[in-house]
């Protein structure tokens, strides 16, 4: 369990870490989705019913895949930079076609009734306030 | 290094010691030595901790004989017994099992608690007595427009109370909290003081005579173990000794 949790923690921060690029991206997520595959394997030895902290562990690792691969898509279709998304192919803030949120969501039920299902990715205004919308300076 | 780390669980009532070894990093500190342990040799084993770093108060343990923070303790720094605290004699003090204070780490969960796992122990009976002393602000006027003005003076002397994390180490370490069910303990009573010398609170007694019998103030027998075991530096024995003063002035000591 710890194994791929570091295994998570470990590809996290090589393809979607400090400096993101498309290409990379894309391999990226092919393995983050060969390493969620193996999340149903995970066991735990600790059978205990009273402060079980290794299946604490366990189940939040199912969270952490789901947003890995939140993470992991939003990035690859925002071809910009913008804040901490810094991508070395698109290195300018695009505001006429990403001055938006991502919204990520699951349609439908996942395989075999699971919850899950197919990710899909929409975009939301944002709502602006009393500054300008420019590039920063600093 | 070797830990030497309490095991319990409440379901079956049995508890033993098992012996971990690990070769520590620089700097390694009790907290990262238990995560090792959990996650690389045995996933039982059960500590409480949130933050890592010395603010929220989750970790406290005992560690060789003295309640610590798990997270700002360095493995370390223990074999070589740098930062060892005399304390006056409590319950958790008494030998438990045998080890060997210049090879092994010993840890325990704090005493004076109910243990729940490993060390885990209950913290109801420390916030039921939290509770109990009202531990929230209660302004002696309406807001003002603005903020309420303080002399610094008083900010400095509130400042040494305040900054309790609520961690339980006094408690587990006082030879009365280890013997009076009841008594309301070093941190809830220096939680009851700050709120006394609070200068937006009314002016009046009320915060003194909350805890004026020996469940309260008057149940401390001046150990000072609080005050040598707080990671934050906070004197529950000052306040209380400065409140019995108070009450004596007022002449209105229980019978």
């Amino acid at each position: 369990m710890h194994g791929l949790r570091d295994e998570l923690k470990k590809l996290m921060f090589e393809y979607f870490g400090v400096f993101r690029e498309g290409k990379k991206m894309e391999e990226g997520l092919e393995k983050l989705l060969e390493l969620k595959a193996r999340y149903p394997e995970v066991y735990i030895d600790n059978k205990s019913a009273v402060f079980n902290q290794a299946l604490s562990y366990a189940l939040e690792l199912g969270g952490l895949f789901d947003i890995a691969e939140a993470v992991a898509r939003g990035a690859i279709a925002r071809k910009e930079s913008r804040g901490s998304h810094a991508r070395t192919d698109y290195s300018d803030r695009d505001d006429e076609n990403f001055l938006v949120h991502t919204i990520y969501r699951l349609e439908g039920p996942g395989a075999e009734g699971k919850p899950g299902g197919k990710p899909v990715l929409e975009y939301l205004p944002v709502r602006l306030g009393k500054f300008p919308v420019k590039e920063r300076a600093y | 290094m070797k830990l030497k780390v309490f095991r319990y669980d409440r379901e079956s009532g049995d508890s033993r010691y098992d012996t971990f070894e690990l070769d520590p990093s620089p700097g390694m500190t009790v907290l990262s030595a238990l995560f090792k342990i959990q996650e690389e040799m045995d996933d039982s084993l059960a500590f409480r901790y949130s933050c890592r770093g010395a603010v929220c108060g989750s970790c406290g343990v005992l560690i060789n004989k003295v309640p610590r923070l798990a997270c700002r303790t360095r493995v370390e720094s223990l074999p070589g017994g740098e930062g060892q605290v005399k304390l006056r004699h409590f319950p958790g003090m008494e030998e438990t099992v045998s080890w060997d204070p210049k090879e092994e780490v010993l840890v325990e969960s704090l005493p004076n608690l109910v243990k729940i796992k490993d060390l885990v122990v209950d913290m109801d009976k420390f916030f039921e007595f939290y509770r109990a002393v009202e531990p929230t602000f209660k302004p002696a006027s309406e807001a003002p427009e603005k903020e309420r003005l303080m002399d610094p003076k008083a900010v400095s002397e509130l400042e040494q109370y305040t900054n309790c994390v609520l961690c339980a180490s006094c408690v587990g370490s006082c030879p009365i909290s280890g013997k009076e069910e009841e008594f309301l303990g070093p941190a809830a009573l220096a939680k009851l003081y700050r709120f006394h010398i609070d200068p937006r609170e009314a002016e009046d007694d009320s915060r003194l005579l909350l805890a004026n019998d020996k469940s309260g103030w008057w149940g401390c027998e001046f150990n000072a173990n609080c005050k040598a075991v707080c990671p934050k530096g906070v004197p529950p024995i000052l306040g209380i000794g400065k409140a019995r003063k108070e009450i004596q002035k007022l002449g209105k000591e229980p019978k």
